[in-house]
């Protein structure tokens, strides 16, 4: 979730906006008689309904759902997650519409709110964010989204960036903006300008950069007048491997084995307890996977703890590959 | 569902990969701390914005996460960062945006 602080309700308050994985916009009102947060409610619909993409959390079955119900006239090129979402006057015409991020096909769309941010109507069906004629998309899928007046002509744009591959050595995630191209009426975007290139990952020794799942915000950092950027997200790199002599390279060798061999039997363990479902459905199987498994739970403890020491000291010998999130600066160095 | 011929547009849409390389307007970044620590180290995909959230006329840096929640590391006025404190609401409680 990225919060975005906004005066939604219109009431002189900044209050937290944000799309969270649930799949819908929410947002945290201020209350201005007791000055504090409110615990956080969906961003509904004119007709009271969620505002979605395609996936949605559906809290009544407690699963995973989808709908078409929100799909632009004409469909989508592929289902949609919402994940970020921020408010945003799109159409220039007093009150705040949602520009909703998709994490799944990296689509951004947009929801226009008919009313006021005092009585806000959102429309039921969402638009496509469009740059030169197409659907805005976001290569990588979209992490998050922002408003800035990146070129400082009084009007706002739309700042984007990518998931990126989250795991794997696919390229990761970067930062683009779009400029707003009209100064008044329906906003028109021009191409993304790209600010932090889509990662090549690969970093050794150390964390370089913010690789993956890459969440900015820009703001002049540095007070220079010029806009710097703060940007979440997870680093991925490998740890410079130590010179090994022969008893180094023998001594990790018989840490691998040893670790393969541990967890080989926890593997086995957990299968052991996931056979118990055989046969049974629902609650059932359930109770039968848990019953199984607390029985073979100190043994699978007695292995994670075997296993922990063995790793720490194989990590030095044979550093693994690591993924962990940070927060960095970007200075901008135009002043 | 309705898929109409939209990917035939999209071949012009696919903008990040195309556009021109990283600007190179920006030093190589470094990492942002909050006190001793890493600002959102280890949070699940965290997301940090600036934001006077103690209201004391300086930026402070709010990170949320996908779990749904809001630290604030409030600017010191030295210009560093203090530890992250969880966000909470008006009655004391952690402002949880997690509800899925």
């Amino acid at each position: 979730m990225s919060p975005q602080f906004v005066d939604f309700d219109g009431d002189g308050d900044d209050d937290i906006v944000c799309g969270i994985f649930d799949g819908s916009p929410h947002v945290s009102y201020w209350d201005n008689e007791r000055e504090g947060y409110l615990q956080p409610v969906g961003i509904l619909d004119k007709d009271g309904e969620r505002i979605v993409l395609n996936a949605w959390w559906n809290f009544a079955e407690s699963k995973w759902d989808r709908t078409d119900r929100c799909n632009p006239d004409g469909g989508v090129p592929e289902d949609g997650h919402l994940t970020s979402a921020i408010a945003f006057d799109y159409d220039r015409d007093g009150d705040y519409d949602l520009v909703l991020g998709d994490h799944t096909g990296g689509y951004v769309y947009l929801r226009r709110n008919e009313g006021t941010n005092r009585a806000p109507k959102f429309a039921t069906r969402n638009e496509f964010v469009m740059v030169q004629g197409a659907p805005m998309h976001v290569p990588g899928t979209v992490a998050t989204i922002r408003a800035v007046d990146w070129d400082r002509d009084g009007v706002l744009d739309l700042m984007l960036s990518s998931m990126g591959d989250p795991y794997g050595q696919d390229t990761g995630g970067g930062v683009a903006v779009c400029l707003n191209q009209s100064r008044s009426g329906e906003s028109t975007f021009g191409p993304m300008n790209v600010l932090v290139a889509p990662s090549a990952k690969g970093a050794v020794g150390a964390p370089q950069r913010p690789d993956v799942g890459l969440h900015p915000d820009p703001v002049d950092f540095d007070g220079d007048g010029d806009l710097d950027l703060i940007v979440g997200g997870y680093s991925m790199w490998t740890p410079a491997a130590p010179a090994l002599d022969d008893a180094g390279v023998a001594r990790a060798d018989a840490l691998a084995a040893k670790l393969e061999e541990l967890q080989a039997a926890y593997s086995a363990l957990s299968a052991q307890a996931a056979k118990a479902r055989d046969g049974l459905e629902g609650e059932a199987a359930m109770k039968a996977f848990s019953e199984a498994y607390d029985k073979l739970r100190p043994q699978l403890s007695a292995l994670t703890s075997e296993m922990a020491p063995v790793r720490a000291e194989l990590d030095k010998l044979r550093p693994r590959a690591q993924r962990v999130s940070f927060t960095w600066l970007y200075e901008n160095l135009a002043k | 569902m309705n898929r109409r011929p939209l990917l035939t547009l999209l071949a012009g849409a696919t903008l990040l990969s195309a556009a021109a390389a990283q600007d190179a307007r920006f030093a190589s970044p470094v990492m942002l701390y909050a006190d001793d620590k890493v600002a959102g180290k280890g949070r699940l995909y965290p997301s940090p914005v600036s934001y006077d959230l103690v209201r004391d006329g300086r930026p402070d840096v709010v990170i949320g996460d996908l779990r749904g929640h809001l630290t604030v590391a409030a600017q010191r006025p030295d210009g560093t960062f203090a530890a992250e404190q969880k966000v909470k609401d008006v009655d004391g409680k952690i402002l949880d945006f997690g509800n899925w």
